[in-house]
């Protein structure tokens, strides 16, 4: 049960993500796919993406207080989507090789998902789209 | 109070694996009771970028890198960071074929191929023992890049490189970042020439497995070892495969 809880939040946050790097919300399409295999397999992914760590960068040396505070604000803005985009590069690697296609997902439908409050339901119809013989939108690159 | 070591503690202690390291050069004399890797590495796209290969103690049990993730064994922060060994420097070097020879002086144990050049093999890679006074060759490991079809490195025109001096890393093109894969193959003439000492010496790997993963205890991309051509292959060693012991070296005088 413990596993399970685990997995929903897992599937909820990672299945469907956003991303603005790559414009736009998508999800990953496997036609057929059981529910245990498929929140396996998020689990697994989403677990291998946390522990990347992507390459900081640093700030460089100023005797200007205002400079240092500005540098410091910028680089941890692209240090953040740096860490943002790696995860989600690993993310994309891992499922694409348990065989998912990686698919657009309609703004509109992506909201509707996300605002479900209950769990379950959330899980219900986030696996329906991704388990559908038919992707809901155009795929996209790996 | 209690003064014996708890049970974790001399898991620990006897599991703790002394330092490894790659051998700048050839030793005058092997030491019997440690385990040798020759592997013969080319540059990344066969460009001027070095291959780096990182190998990693590996338990079968946990399924994972040994005292990292599912692994039961537990290893403090100095014994955790010396389950990696790297070839990075290459003790021969091939400027025309841009490869390098590199031999690793390792503690005997199972070992899986863990990263090369930034990606970490997790997704499924290769496992080989290691034994005391033993000199395994692992072959020659062509490092590429794993791009998607069609894709390709990106050109840099004169605009862009006009865009990257006013911008800085804001003008970079766009392109999304791409793991590595290994090509693996048995040493073949042409390749640098193994050094006399080791003639005679030498075992051809025998590979335990080539479907381990292993959580993404380096942090950078992640993929299989033969990349994206070999998602849909079924595994062709099994882990129980009959293995081919070697001879162990005989110390000299």
């Amino acid at each position: 049960m413990k596993f399970r809880k685990a997995a929903i939040g897992a599937v909820l946050v990672w299945g469907l993500a956003s991303t603005p790097a790559l414009a736009g919300p998508y999800y990953f399409h496997k036609p057929g796919v059981e529910r245990e295999a498929y929140v396996e397999d998020v689990t697994l992914c989403r677990e291998l993406s946390d522990m990347g760590e992507s390459k900081r960068t640093s700030t460089p040396y100023t005797p200007n207080l205002y400079a240092v505070a500005a540098a410091s604000l910028l680089s941890g803005f692209m240090n953040s989507r740096n860490q943002r985009n790696h995860e989600q590069a690993i993310e994309r690697i891992c499922m694409a090789d348990k065989g998912y296609a990686r698919v657009s997902i309609d703004k509109s439908e992506f909201k509707k998902i996300r605002k479900l409050k209950n769990d379950d339901d959330r899980m219900e119809a986030l696996f329906t789209v991704a388990a559908a013989p038919d992707a809901i939108g155009e795929e996209l690159p790996e | 109070m209690n003064y014996f070591p708890s049970l974790a503690a001399l898991v620990a202690l006897i599991a703790s694996p002394a330092a490894a390291e790659e051998l700048k050069k050839l030793p005058e004399q092997l030491d019997p009771s440690k385990a040798y890797v020759l592997v013969e590495l080319g540059a990344l796209d066969g460009s001027k970028v070095p291959g780096e290969l990182v190998l990693a103690r590996y338990d079968t049990e946990g399924g994972d890198v040994l005292g990292h993730g599912r692994s039961a064994v537990e290893l403090d922060k100095k014994a955790l960071r010396a389950v990696h060994e790297a070839a990075r420097k290459g003790m021969i070097k091939d400027n025309d074929r841009r490869t390098r020879l590199h031999l690793l002086e390792l503690e005997p144990d199972l070992y899986v191929v863990e990263a090369a050049n930034g990606t970490s093999f997790a997704l499924g890679s290769r496992t080989f023992r290691a034994d005391a006074g033993q000199v395994t060759d692992l072959g020659v490991f062509d490092v590429a890049t794993d791009w998607d079809d069609g894709e390709g490195a990106a050109k840099i025109g004169a605009g862009d490189i006009l865009k990257m001096a006013l911008l800085g890393s804001f003008g970079m093109p766009k392109t999304e970042p791409r793991p590595t894969f290994i090509t693996v193959r048995e040493r073949a003439a042409g390749d640098i020439s193994l050094p006399p000492m080791l003639a005679g010496k030498l075992e051809v790997v025998s590979w335990e497995s080539d479907d381990a993963t292993f959580g993404n205890h380096l942090g950078g991309l992640i993929n299989r070892l033969g990349g994206r051509a070999a998602r849909n292959e079924q595994p062709a060693v099994k882990a129980d495969a009959p293995q081919i012991m070697a001879a162990p070296i005989t110390p000299t005088e």
